[in-house]
């Protein structure tokens, strides 16, 4: 590993400092550490990370500060087929993708609501059984909604007038079928 | 033209501070949130586009077919200009988490401003419900009407053991986040905030300022909220926080007649020199105004001041923030104008009653 301020001589110090999240570490070769007045403040453990930050401005160098937490093994490596949503995403923001990814990071998850939540299960407020096939209905309606106004942006308008009569049709076949 | 949406919605007293009536009024408001999203699309942040709006139009659908539809408009939060959005931020009606200023993100919002729908903000569907005073119990009763109109019409996600499933894990479950906003001067005078915000903390609830933060809290307004944690009733979650805010509202009370009484000096000067910066100043900074139209406010309360009432002074409050200034005074583009605005708008009704 070369040196980080003059980058030609092989780095023997390796200095290390971890303030709670924080991790900075340089790397110096013992001419510049001398010069830099470093094996003074060493001593100094409670100042090492403003002496590196000091230091690190003096010399121009510029050492690999890394605000890294090593992810939890519940997270590594794991990935929502549904959204893509990876365990570094969760780690990040602290946000799901979607409703698999509860399936997904059930694990880590699990860990959370055993420290934070009061229960490990819901006991609030239930849901009723939805109708599926008026909900597919309104899908349908709202998908031909949305490609309706894409058309008319577009402005295909025969399209768009198509779109339009099966929007119709679907709007008021059930009323139609009332009748028969 | 200017939209009368907004138009509307500028002239009115929010929600939010509360009932103009009640004179010895802690507690502004209560609040409640309920986050939904909907079974078989991603959540807002992850969706694309397209399907952002596919989103948007069945949750607006639910709304403006349901009985109370026609009383609903729906603004396109991505189209809408700033000075709009700044003042549905003002007025407290949208947070712009999640995708709330993109396409897609859009807000239903009821004619008396008490119910808001955001769409496609951090979850799908972020129902907001809204009372004056301390009443969850007809809140509730409000915000479930809308509830039950998407649950019984939209395949919502929902797990027999997690409950409602939410973008954020920390609101799983009951997906609730239930609030008040209370004036609690009494309690910041009387140097008596820190503990209580320590309190709080213990318990799990959240105090933060209204405008600004901890015990520097501007106007000594606070908003004090408890989100559902998994396992949590929505019952529970009222319980808590109804009796917090009693114990608040007692401790407010009691500390406003302490202070009257042991400093009775401090709090004629604090609301003597509210009244002289109001009156006289030819520049108002957002906060200096806020700060002072609240000591103000005291000085009512406590009677020192009568000259004007609690319902002009809230629509000071309103109208002295930066997109409220600048809806009615377009021209008004740099804060240095909107300052001076400020000044003479607050010096005109003073005058008045001087």
């Amino acid at each position: 590993m070369k040196c980080d301020r003059c980058k030609t001589e092989t780095a023997t110090i390796h200095l290390t400092q971890i303030t709670g999240d924080e991790v900075v570490s340089v790397n110096l070769c013992p001419a510049c550490a001398q010069q830099a007045g470093f094996e003074e403040t060493a001593h100094h453990q409670a100042n090492v990370l403003s002496a590196l930050k000091l230091f690190a401005r003096k010399a121009g160098a510029n050492p690999h500060v890394a605000v890294d937490q090593p992810l939890e093994p519940a997270l590594k490596g794991r990935r929502c087929q549904m959204c893509g949503t990876t365990g570094e995403n969760l780690a990040r923001d602290g946000l799901l993708g979607c409703p698999a990814c509860y399936q997904t990071f059930a694990d880590k998850l699990k860990q959370d609501f055993q420290r934070f939540h009061r229960h490990m299960r819901h006991h609030g407020r239930g849901l009723t059984a939805v109708d599926s096939n008026l909900f597919a209905r309104s899908l349908e309606r709202a998908k031909l909604r949305e490609t309706l106004n894409h058309a008319v942006q577009m402005e295909h308008y025969e399209e768009a007038a198509k779109i339009r009569d099966r929007l119709f049709s679907l709007e008021h076949g059930v009323e139609k079928g009332d009748e028969r | 033209m200017k939209p009368p949406l907004f138009n509307d919605l500028t002239r009115a007293c929010p929600v939010w501070l509360g009932d103009p009536g009640g004179l010895d009024a802690v507690v502004f408001s209560s609040h409640v949130q309920l986050a939904r999203n909907i079974q078989g699309f991603l959540f807002p942040g992850r969706e694309e586009t397209s399907r952002r709006l596919t989103v948007m139009d069945l949750i607006k659908n639910v709304i403006t077919q349901g009985p109370d539809g026609d009383d609903f408009q729906v603004i396109d939060l991505a189209a809408e200009d700033p000075v709009n959005r700044q003042i549905l931020t003002e007025r407290r009606l949208i947070d712009w988490r999640g995708c709330a200023g993109k396409p897609g993100g859009s807000l239903c919002l009821n004619n008396d401003k008490h119910v808001a729908v955001a769409i496609n903000q951090q979850d799908h569907i972020v129902l907001r419900a809204a009372r004056p005073g301390l009443n969850f119990e007809g809140l509730w009763k409000n915000a479930t009407a809308y509830d039950d109109a998407f649950c019984e019409q939209l395949p919502i996600a929902f797990d027999q053991t997690l409950g409602f499933l939410t973008a954020d894990p920390d609101n799983v479950g009951a997906g609730l986040l239930a609030s008040v906003i209370i004036w609690l001067p009494g309690l910041v005078l009387s140097d008596q905030m820190r503990g209580v915000i320590q309190a709080a903390k213990e318990l799990q609830i959240h105090v933060q300022g209204v405008f600004g933060e901890g015990t520097q809290a501007l106007g000594h307004v606070f908003d004090v909220s408890i989100q559902s944690r998994l396992g949590d009733t929505e019952e529970e979650v009222f319980r808590r926080l109804d009796t917090i805010c009693r114990h608040l509202t007692e401790g407010e009370r009691a500390a406003r007649v302490r202070f009257a009484n042991a400093r009775p000096d401090d709090l004629t000067d604090l609301v003597g020199r509210a009244f002289g910066v109001l009156s006289h100043a030819r520049l108002l900074s957002t906060q200096e105004a806020i700060g002072a139209l609240f000591a103000l406010r005291l000085g009512v309360v406590t009677r020192l001041f009568t000259r004007l009432d609690i319902a002009s002074i809230n629509h000071l409050i309103m109208s002295s923030q930066r997109g409220h200034l600048s809806f009615d005074h377009p021209h008004a583009d740099s804060a240095d104008s909107r300052r001076a605005l400020r000044a003479s708008l607050v010096r005109t009704v003073l005058e008045k009653v001087a």
